[in-house]
């Protein structure tokens, strides 16, 4: 009985190296998302089997529905020919969040053949919940507030400017007269 | 005679390489750093040669060209703002006998093969959004310097 199992499962094994077998990886390259935004996502798909992966299509259309996100440039949804075996593959999209808050990053859906035609699936890393910033909250951090540090600088100019030319008026006064009490 | 080059006609069109394979194309780099932690260079274009496995040659990487649903070609580029900075680049379009041709230069030497086409990216690097000077530290020199005016003349009052 042992024996068997331990046949089946080097069996199992060996034929598992036949196949190709994918990787996907999926992240954003960004420091902060948010609002309006550009967000750039990458998917990285190796293929560590030992045959060639066919028509690898990766899908993430699920995980940034049109009603909350909007392409910017690349697609959502890609397919690769062929991936040799030890190679990977690079996908890059760049979408712009629509909404602010948190959203769960689900996994990509990776599809592929292998050379017997059969249809394999695998889905990439998951990013969990991260926040997207609103508009309001990124320019808070991240602006150069110019507008804001023009109005303290109106507000702050009375304060200065009041008192400077006050003694400016009685400063040039004074030394007027003095000018004239040494010229007599 | 005819018949001859009516069916040299057919054979060339079967076998052809198309040379030019870039229709209307469309380059996106990254240029916002702090939205950004590596650089990366999409390249979408219409294919003019649907027959024909295209690969894609930037620096002596080769990369592959993809497809989407909505017909395009793509071709995807990541890397470290060091390894892209602001600079013209040239991505090179090859069939599947051009990238052979040029691994083969790469392994062996020789006179690196002319792609089919050349598709130009100028990138402008990457920079922060807004001034070049954060500013606070402007206003701050600005302060020191009203702040140094109004104590010289003080002193001078002083005296």
């Amino acid at each position: 009985m042992h024996f068997a199992v331990f046949v089946l499962v080097v069996l199992g094994a060996a034929s598992a190296q036949e196949n190709p077998i994918l990787l996907a990886s999926k992240d954003f390259l960004n420091d902060v998302i948010a609002q309006d935004k550009h967000l750039t996502m990458q998917y990285v798909v190796h293929n560590i089997g030992s045959d060639v992966a066919n028509d690898v299509s990766i899908d993430d259309s699920v995980g940034f529905p049109t009603t909350d996100f909007e392409v910017v440039t690349g697609s959502l949804e890609a397919t690769f020919d062929q991936i040799p075996a030890g190679a990977n593959v690079t996908h890059v999209v760049v979408i712009k969040p629509l909404i602010s808050g948190m959203h769960n990053f689900i996994p990509a859906k990776v599809s592929y053949k292998n050379s017997n035609g059969d249809e394999l699936v695998t889905f990439s890393s998951f990013l969990d919940n991260n926040p997207i910033l609103s508009t309001t909250e990124y320019n808070r951090k991240y602006s150069p507030h110019l507008v804001d540090w023009l109005i303290f600088i109106a507000l702050c100019s009375p304060v200065l400017l009041i008192p400077f030319l006050m003694w400016n008026r009685s400063h040039s006064k004074y030394e007027a007269l003095a000018a004239k009490a040494k010229k007599n | 005679m005819l018949v001859f080059a009516i069916l040299a006609a057919v054979v060339g069109l079967i076998s052809c390489d198309c040379q030019n394979p870039v229709g209307e194309s469309k380059v996106y780099t990254t240029t916002n750093l702090p939205l950004a932690t590596e650089t990366a260079f999409v390249i979408e274009f219409k294919s003019q040669c649907t027959d024909s496995k295209l690969s894609a040659v930037l620096g002596s990487e080769v990369l592959p060209v993809y497809t989407t649903p909505a017909g395009l070609s793509m071709i995807s580029v990541v890397k470290t703002h060091k390894d892209l900075p602001a600079d013209s680049y040239s991505v090179d379009i090859y069939d599947e006998s051009g990238i052979v041709a040029y691994k083969t230069f790469l392994k062996e030497g020789g006179d690196a093969p002319k792609p089919l086409q050349s598709v130009a990216v100028s990138h402008p690097g990457v920079s922060k959004e807004g001034l070049p000077i954060q500013s606070e530290f402007i206003v701050m020199v600005a302060y020191l310097l009203v702040w140094w005016f109004a104590n010289t003349v003080k002193s001078k009052i002083s005296e």
